[in-house]
């Protein structure tokens, strides 16, 4: 193996490229162009130029980045063929935007294998040729595998990938995870049995083919501002039937809105404010009531807020306030309710309330709460109770300042 | 096509138009001086960063990467769409038909249409890349291997190693 390591590109990237390459090329020829095209044909004839074309054409003056461009701008079919045109053309097929990954183009097809080799044979082929395209630029990347029934996991990171179209069923895919692609803008997978959807970077059209078995996702927002934003607003309608939500906003510019759609099943919902601006100081920690009023099966409700900076409308400054409340009874299911990061803002203690409203009326009487800490900022600690897999929860004399907690178990 | 004059009497004309629009001189790298109208400049990224970054403006812009041939042609597209409105149905069809018109002339000479799309890319005027670009990907396009190595001078440099590997793939796989 390792005498064929070329010069430019690792062994089995090269390799699993060209397979890709040769596939295609193969049926091509086979299907296209007869007889007529070989693959390593002899050095080019001058002599039968194509009618209407200037010869010599120093097409090889171009800097690599533009035919680079020029390459990604021909259609599949031609940008394949010509790859085998000389080294350079390679290069830039190699790094061709359209990945089309199927039986033939992966060289699944040739290979005899039993259904187990063949799975993870396709399992590595389309990992190498995915990582190998990563950073690259993939618009399109289409997975049209055999019906791929035991496949259970994929993972698809940091790719700059416009559209993910997987178009067979995958019977057993059960987790999908689809983050850091920031191009991405499709997603079109029919899995009946995914459970668990986890995804980055919002804005992205999603299509499940039974959204209704969803029912574990995360949204983990790396660049794009408002992810809980999005959360309320679009899933409700993309996937209503989830019960654990847990979703990471880098930053949110706007308060949470109150919406129709309603999270039916939610039991557990976990919020990460991540980096909010001190020129922001605005966003509404009370806003998040939305969620709470519309998840009427909730029974747990985490929040943490990593803020850097002080807000500028903490109300145990002396100012009275009227504190906003909701007016109408709470759901009977929250019992748990942990905010990590709790300041002192209006909309924070508003929410903190509210929260303790909820958990009341949910029948409970048992609230722990200590004294308020340092800098007069309320701290109130429990142990942690059946969390599930979050973080775990830190004790009080490890809370640095800044860093405050407030759990109420009950 | 434009000369340096031409361009410059087009950018007054656009400037009486439009008062207040601030005239920006580019140079071309054999030293000759295109006067234009700052929308007209701003049609290239890498001139309106400059532009906005401040200063420089009154000194004008140096280009030594693009001759005086090119930039004329390019300073023709970037007037046309710089200069003119495309707002309404008609407005738009106007300038697609110029970009229409405009290709095609450079499509008659390959080594001209090669300046042009560098210049593009070297002053990131995004709209004149897209159009040359496709331009040379079409003449690609619908050509056996062969046929591109004729018609673009290419010679045949797959390495035996490369040739050997590809079989390999193309024979086991």
């Amino acid at each position: 193996m390792n005498g064929k390591r070329k010069r430019s590109g690792g062994t089995m990237e090269t390799r699993a490229i060209k397979c890709r390459t040769m596939q295609l090329l193969h049926e091509l020829q086979t299907n296209e162009l007869g007889a007529s095209a070989k693959i390593f044909d002899a050095p080019p004839r001058r002599d039968d130029i194509s009618t209407g074309i200037m010869p010599e054409l120093p097409l090889d003056k171009l800097p690599e980045d533009i035919l680079h461009r020029v390459y990604s701008l021909m259609p599949l079919k031609d940008a394949a063929r010509a790859a085998c045109v000389s080294h350079g053309f390679l290069r830039c097929w190699r790094r061709y935007p359209i990945l089309i990954l199927n039986n033939k183009t992966i060289g699944l097809i040739k290979r005899k294998l039993s259904l187990d080799d063949m799975e993870s044979y396709a399992v590595s082929k389309i990992d190498h040729i995915i990582k190998s395209h990563s950073g690259i630029g993939v618009n399109v990347l289409k997975l049209q595998l055999f019906a791929c029934p035991n496949i259970s996991a994929a993972v698809l990171d940091k790719c700059d990938i416009i559209q993910f179209k997987v178009p067979c069923l995958m019977q057993q895919l059960k987790y999908l995870e689809v983050t850091k692609c920031q191009m991405l803008q499709v997603i079109e997978i029919d899995a009946p049995k995914l459970s668990t959807f986890i995804y980055g970077d919002v804005g992205v059209k999603i299509s499940l083919g039974d959204p209704l078995q969803v029912k574990d996702i995360r949204l983990m927002g790396y660049n794009e501002a408002d992810t809980v934003c999005y959360a309320r607003t679009k899933l409700p309608s993309i996937l209503p039937n989830i019960e654990s939500l847990v979703v990471s906003s880098p930053n949110e510019m706007t308060s949470t809105p109150v919406v129709p759609g309603k999270f039916l099943h939610l039991k557990f919902l976990e919020i990460y404010l991540k980096e909010l601006f001190a020129s922001l100081p605005s966003y509404d920690f009370f806003s998040l009531v939305s969620f709470l009023d519309d998840s009427p099966a909730l029974e747990t409700f985490i929040l943490h807020v990593e803020q850097r900076f002080e807000r500028h409308d903490s109300i145990l400054d002396g100012e009275p306030t009227d504190l906003r409340r909701i007016l109408h009874d709470g759901h009977a299911n929250l019992q748990n309710v942990t905010i990590t990061g709790f300041n002192s803002s209006k909309s924070m203690i508003e929410l903190r309330e509210c929260t303790i409203a909820q958990v009341h009326y949910a029948g409970y009487s048992k609230l722990l709460w200590q004294e308020p800490f340092g800098d007069g900022r309320m701290l109130s600690y429990d142990e942690r109770r059946n969390l599930g897999s979050t973080k775990s929860f830190r004790g009080s004399q490890e809370t640095r300042r800044g860093e405050n907690t407030l759990l109420c178990r009950v | 096509m434009a000369t340096g004059s031409g361009a410059a009497a087009a950018a007054a004309d656009a400037e009486e138009k439009e008062s207040g629009s601030r005239m920006i001189t580019l140079t071309s790298n054999e030293g000759k001086a295109f006067v234009v109208t700052e929308a007209s400049a701003r049609q290239s990224a890498t001139i309106r960063s400059m532009v906005d970054d401040g200063g420089c403006v009154d000194k004008g812009f140096p280009l030594p990467n693009v001759d005086s041939k090119t930039l004329a042609r390019v300073i023709q597209y970037c007037d046309e769409h710089g200069n003119k409105e495309a707002h309404t149905v008609d407005e738009r069809a106007a300038l697609a038909k110029f970009d229409k018109d405009f290709i095609a002339e450079l499509d008659a000479d390959k080594a001209f249409l090669y300046d042009v799309t560098m210049a593009a890319n070297y002053l990131h005027i995004q709209g004149l890349f897209a159009l040359t670009t496709q331009c040379i990907a079409d003449t690609i396009k619908g050509k056996t291997p062969e046929e591109i190595r004729t018609a673009f001078g290419i010679e045949y440099d797959l390495t035996a190693q490369d040739e050997e590997e590809i079989k390999e793939e193309d024979t086991h796989a």
